[in-house]
């Protein structure tokens, strides 16, 4: 059986940061920037060009949502959140990533073996 | 103007190399990042906008059937091209044009091409180049 979001195909980086970083809590632009740092302890950074062309892809397939959060001084900010389907992506992603690290790991353990 | 503004006024006239309907959605928000934004995070900011700019220009609108059957390797039949037939005609007798034009310039002597001193035998050497 073909699990949920087999068809879509692999994530890209950039995709797989901002779902991560949305799943923790709905965020605007810069925030999710941010997020995307500090989940991945600064190994990869994601700059305006790419966050919004993924993120214009993302909301296209209704992975992600958006919604207008009024702030102290009365001004509009944009926020995104992350949807259920999104959601279901995400998770068939971190699936689909665990079975290559599970696969990875036998691998490796056998390579080991043989030159122990 | 500060070093800062001078940096905004370039990200603000970058951004306006975006197509149309993605400048009109996102601009103004990528804007105000880049104005939250540290000074240690411009260099990202400029190089990454300016390939995501070409990027945008390069690919094809997701919505088009070309696009959607580039992404699942389908062969695309001409009636379910974006490409209309008409325009498909159109861009043939043009190619047709120019090719018929390029011929009779050619003819013309206008580009001088080189020719060699005996034209009946192309192939042949000359007697100097021959004798080394």
């Amino acid at each position: 059986m073909k699990r949920k979001g087999a068809k879509e195909g692999p994530l890209t980086t950039a995709a797989l940061h901002i779902l991560l970083a949305l799943s923790e809590s709905q965020l605007h632009g810069y925030g999710i920037m941010q997020s995307v740092k500090r989940q991945s302890e600064g190994s990869y950074r994601v700059g305006p060009g790419t966050l919004y062309a993924n993120l214009a892809g993302l909301l296209d397939k209704g992975w992600v949502g958006e919604t207008q959060r009024k702030m102290e001084d009365g001004s509009l900010r944009r926020e995104y959140f992350l949807t259920s389907s999104g959601e279901q992506m995400l998770r068939a992603e971190i699936q689909r990533l665990r079975q290559i690290v599970a696969s990875a790991r036998r691998r490796l353990s056998k390579l080991d073996e043989r030159d122990a | 103007m500060s070093g800062r503004g001078v940096l905004l006024f370039g990200f603000r006239h970058l951004l306006r190399l975006y197509p149309a309907g993605f400048r009109q959605r996102f601009a103004a928000e990528m804007l105000e990042l880049a104005e939250a934004a540290e000074p240690s995070e411009w260099p990202l900011i400029f190089s990454d906008t300016s390939v995501a700019i070409a990027r945008s220009w390069l690919k094809p609108p997701v919505a088009s059937a070309v696009a959607l059957a580039v992404r699942s390797d389908q062969y695309l039949s001409l009636g379910e091209s974006a490409v209309k037939p008409l325009k498909l005609f159109q861009g043939l007798a043009l190619a047709t044009v120019l090719v018929l034009g390029a011929c009779y310039i050619s003819t013309l002597t206008v580009w001088h091409l080189p020719s060699y001193p005996d034209d009946r035998v192309c192939g042949k050497m000359p007697a100097k180049i021959a004798k080394r």
